[in-house]
């Protein structure tokens, strides 16, 4: 540890006062510069929050569009089935219950879009559907594999009913890869979002300690000066003191 | 609780004064409890918001994983019901040239040749594996959905535990500014006290 020399006149307190303020207004710069890299840091990442933000937002249109697709796919694949259910000149029972499945995914969608019924609803009818459906697809694999003999034409129809909902179904792949990626970008989104708002809150919180801490140097600096005054007045009263008593 | 004992003034300070410096170091005790429960909040703060950028994390993760899974099972389904739909057409058309060939009606089930039978037994298969992937994408789209809400609750709590954190730092914060703002002004009574005193001595040793 250095030691500094006593140059002046004035007493060991006088210089550790002396020493004290310079160490007070080194903090003062040191604060100051904290407070001024925390604004930086705060503007950066609310820029990069506004961004993020902007990207979900274009992110969330992009699911919507993908979910317009899915459930267009999806009224097709239904109407489809329905369709090559009605050509298939089986059971009634088969037939008519692939008609209500169909007709209950169509149904259930008509209702989400127009406000009918919640997304949930939506979806609960949907699965009963896609039940009814498959049930009536499983009676028809089962106990219908020896069919009643069709027209051409029928059997025609049938195929071209049969490949739409293939391709529709196909089709609802792709959209609900399309409307999960959206989704899941998004989301990655306003994680980032969060996580910039957050880096700029402990950036606000360092700022907001740099300012107090700035403040409170800046009384303590004052209060240190005004004690520093007072003790260079008591030591010069005390020289001129010890002079008059050297010279009697 | 133990009282502490005040030392005997030694050093020219009066009892007052004696008193005063305790007392700012009662006061610098606070200070140093709230500046620990003040970071101790921070850092609670900061943990949870970690907690919930991770649950949106995983949330992506999982909305991904659902996509991929269902958009492949769906692509599947789609593609065994256009092969069902091709293998039924061939067994339609040959039934209805059976039915044709033996003069049947409509009503009734006509005998299939072998590749008729064959092409029924292939549309059969692919409408059974069509109508199962079908299932198991409408089972993960269930499992996908309640693990994606179980990430937006638990998110939903680290979001209300940071704002509780926050709301605990900013009581922390505020009972430290006032500690140490009433530790500044004690701080200068204990200096003009000293003063005081020092002047006190000054003017009981001056040569009458």
């Amino acid at each position: 540890m250095n030691t500094m020399p006593c140059l002046s006149t004035g007493s060991i307190a006088t210089q550790l006062l002396v020493l004290e303020e310079e160490q007070r207004a080194s903090d003062l710069h040191a604060n100051k510069d904290e407070a001024a890299i925390d604004t930086n840091e705060i503007q950066r990442q609310h820029v990069a929050q506004q961004r993020a933000e902007d990207e979900a937002r274009q992110k969330a249109e992009s699911a919507s569009t993908w979910g317009t697709v899915l459930d267009v796919a999806k009224d097709v694949a239904a109407v489809g089935a329905v369709a090559a259910a009605a050509f298939t000149g089986g059971s009634t029972l088969i037939v008519a219950a692939a008609i209500i499945g169909g007709a209950g995914t169509v149904g259930a969608d008509v209702a989400k879009r127009t406000g009918v019924i919640n997304e949930k609803t939506a979806m609960w009818i949907e699965l009963g559907s896609a039940v009814v459906s498959g049930g009536a697809g499983a009676v028809a694999l089962l106990g219908g594999g020896a069919s009643a003999a069709i027209s051409e034409t029928a059997a025609v129809g049938k195929a071209a009913a049969g490949s739409t909902a293939a391709v529709a179904t196909a089709t609802e792949g792709v959209a609900t890869y399309g409307k999960n990626h959206a989704l899941a970008s998004e989301t990655s989104l306003q994680a980032d979002a969060a996580q910039a708002d957050n880096n700029a809150g402990e950036a606000s919180e360092r700022f907001g300690d740099a300012v107090r801490a700035m403040e409170h140097s800046n009384a303590s600096f004052n209060q240190a000066s005004a004690v520093a005054s007072q003790l260079e007045a008591a030591d010069s009263e005390l020289s001129t003191s010890l002079i008059n008593t050297i010279r009697g | 609780m133990n009282t502490p004992t005040i030392a005997p003034s030694i050093h020219g300070m009066s009892f007052e004064t004696d008193l005063a410096m305790l007392e700012i170091q009662n006061e610098q005790v606070t200070y140093q409890a709230d500046s620990g429960l003040l970071e101790a909040a921070r850092a609670a703060k900061r943990e949870h918001e970690r907690e919930q950028v991770d649950e949106l994390r995983d949330k992506a993760s999982n909305l991904l994983a659902s996509g991929i899974t269902q958009g492949l099972l769906l692509v599947g389904s789609g593609a065994a019901q256009g092969l069902g739909a091709a293998s039924q057409y061939g067994a339609d058309m040959d039934r209805a040239k059976t039915a044709e060939q033996a003069g049947a009606t409509c009503k009734e089930t006509p005998v299939l040749t072998a590749t008729g039978a064959a092409a029924q037994r292939g549309a059969n298969s692919y409408g059974a594996a069509s109508k199962g992937l079908d299932g198991l994408a409408k089972g993960a789209d269930l499992a996908f959905n309640a693990v994606a809400a179980n990430n937006d609750a638990d998110a939903a709590d680290a979001s209300h535990e940071a704002e509780d954190a926050k709301w605990r730092a900013d009581d922390a914060a505020t009972a430290r500014q006032r500690d140490q703002s009433l530790l500044d002004q004690n701080l200068s009574v204990v200096h003009d006290m000293l003063r005081s005193d020092e002047e006190t001595m000054r003017n009981l040793l001056r040569p009458a």
